[in-house]
Formats: C-alpha cells, structure tokens, sequence
C-alpha cells in the first residue's frame, strides 16, 4: 500500500535540494505568494542565491506534492492592480523536514569547526 | 511584440498540465522581475531562458513518467499486438485464399471452392476482429471473440471438408483463432471483464 507523505519521516526527506531549502526558509515564519519568497531568498542571501519563476514553482510544485507544503488561499494584490495572488505555507511535515535540514547541516558546520576549516577569522 | 508575450512563448517549454495550474502565476511573478529586476534586458533575458532551460526538461519527464504510469495496463498493450496480429494473420489468409483461387484454375470442384471462400471469409473476419481490438470500442473483446471462434469452425470445416490450403495457411488458421481465445479468456481474468461483455 502507498505511504501518505505524512507518514514519512522527515529524514527521509533528507538532503534537500539546496532550492527547496531556501523554499521552506522562506516559508517558515509567514505564509508568502511565489515572488515574495523568490524576494525573501534573494535577500536573505544578498543576492547570491535566485530563484527563476521556473525553478521556483517547479519545486513548489513538488513540495505540494509531497504534502510539505499547502495552499493558504488567494489574496489580491495591491501591487499588481489587484491580481489575486496564490499563498503558500508550510505543513506540519514540511516544518519537521526544514528542522531536520537545519540539524543536519548545522553537524556538519560543527564538523567544519572543529577541523578548524572555519571559526578562525577571515579566511 | 511585449516582453508578456514573449515569456508566454517561453512558457510553452513547460508541460500542459504544469502550465495550467502555474503558468498565470509565473507570468505575474516575471512581471515583477521584469519591473524590480536589473536594468540590463539582455541580462534579465538570460536569466529567465536559463531558468526554463534548467527546469522545464525535468518537469516535462516528470509529466511523461506520471502520464505513463496512469495509462499504462498490461492486458491494454497486449490487445493492441493482439489485434495488429489479427489484422496481419487475416490479411495473409486472404492473400493465401486468392492465391489458391488463381492456383487451382477452373479444376476444382465444390468442395475446394468452398474451401477458398471459407478461408477467404475467415481472413475477412480476423481483420475486422483486429480492426475492433485496435479501435478498442465497447464491444472490441466481443467482436474478437467471435471472429476467433467464427475463424476456427471455417479452418476446421476446411480441414475436414478439403484441405486444399497450404499447412502454413492450416496452422495459422486453427493456431491463431487458439490464441486469440486463450488471449481474450486471460483478459477476462486481468480486469475481471467477460469477453462477451466488455
């Protein structure tokens, strides 16, 4: 029988692409449409990381499917002359996979540390 | 022609499916780019056909794998090389048929002329049963199962009466309406259809 994604445990989710991470980042505290997550990304990596329309709702699409995400409803958008705009916001699911992310890169940064390959200044 | 309609050109890269359910919302979103974005176009339009040259292909196989997984059924496929079987193995009954026609000349009796019409009609019935199968109407498995059944008692009678038909004509005649049978009943045990009521 087929596993509901919701029965998965986040681990096996694990390693994210480095694209959906920064999606469920983004998601993390607010619910946002698809451009204020592609803005959110793009600041919080001072411009290094952007996403395209394409590779955005690509993995957005995914996310959905894998009941990491959900649709919060449409809002309009007083930016756009009132376009209705699609939210998105994390599911359970997808808050325990973005933890789990988070823990599994915050051991290897502890690995890094200790072999001194960062913590000690500018490189 | 507007910066729009060109990414709505490019959005065709994207599958059907994905383009219905995404498509006006990244035409918002690229409108934004476009309006917030960096000043140099040739720039901006590099970035939007690197972005569809990175992810429509992966979404497009993904499309092509979800679509062949729901239409995929082993006993469809399999009444499709049924009926071009039928179609080929009728057609070549009735080449056989006309060939032993023009063969025997005017000195044949009753008998063997009955013999050459009855190979003749099995061969018509084998390729309207193909034709059915490969149509796949509601009555496909029916009409198939009749033909078959219609095609064995000719090729029998032609055996009996005046097996004037070379082996092969014989073998394929009483062999294939065999397995077109064996192939209609194994059917009916896949998705629990009668052959008669499919």
């Amino acid at each position: 029988m087929a596993r509901r994604p919701d029965d998965r445990p986040p681990e096996s989710f694990l390693p994210l692409p480095a694209a959906t991470f920064q999606i469920l980042l983004a998601l993390a505290d607010d619910e946002r449409h698809g451009y204020a997550i592609m803005k959110e990304v793009a600041d919080r990596s001072d411009g290094a990381v952007r996403l395209g329309p394409g590779t955005l709702y690509g993995t957005l699409k995914r996310l959905l499917e894998g009941g990491l995400v959900e649709e919060g409803g449409e809002k309009a958008d007083p930016e756009l002359e009132n376009e209705r705009r699609r939210y998105y916001r994390l599911t359970r699911l997808g808050l325990a996979v973005a933890r789990a992310e988070s823990r599994r890169l915050e051991a290897l940064v502890r690995i890094a540390r200790r072999k001194k390959l960062i913590g000690l200044g500018p490189a | 022609m507007s910066s729009d309609r060109w990414y709505t050109l490019l959005l065709r890269a994207y599958p059907r499916g994905f383009r219905a359910q995404y498509g006006r919302e990244m035409l918002l979103v690229f409108r934004q780019c476009r309006r917030d974005g960096e000043r140099n176009a040739a720039g901006f339009w590099a970035a939007m056909l690197w972005d569809v040259a990175r992810s429509a292909p992966a979404l497009r196989l993904e499309a092509m794998r979800a679509q062949r997984s729901t239409d995929f059924h082993p006993a469809e496929g399999t009444m499709k090389t049924m009926g071009i079987l039928a179609v080929l193995v009728g057609a070549v009954e009735m080449i056989n048929s006309l060939i032993e026609e023009v063969a025997g000349g005017l000195h044949r009796d009753g008998l063997q002329l009955l013999s050459v019409v009855l190979c003749m009609a099995g061969g018509v019935v084998l390729v309207m049963a193909g034709i059915a199968m490969l149509r796949r109407g509601p009555r496909a498995s029916s009409r198939a199962l009749g033909a078959a059944a219609a095609c064995l008692v000719a090729f029998a009678l032609i055996a009996l009466a005046a097996p004037v038909m070379s082996g092969f004509a014989m073998l394929l005649g009483i062999g294939f309406p065999i397995v077109l049978l064996a192939f209609l009943f194994w059917r009916r045990g896949h998705d629990g259809t009668l052959p008669g009521m499919a």
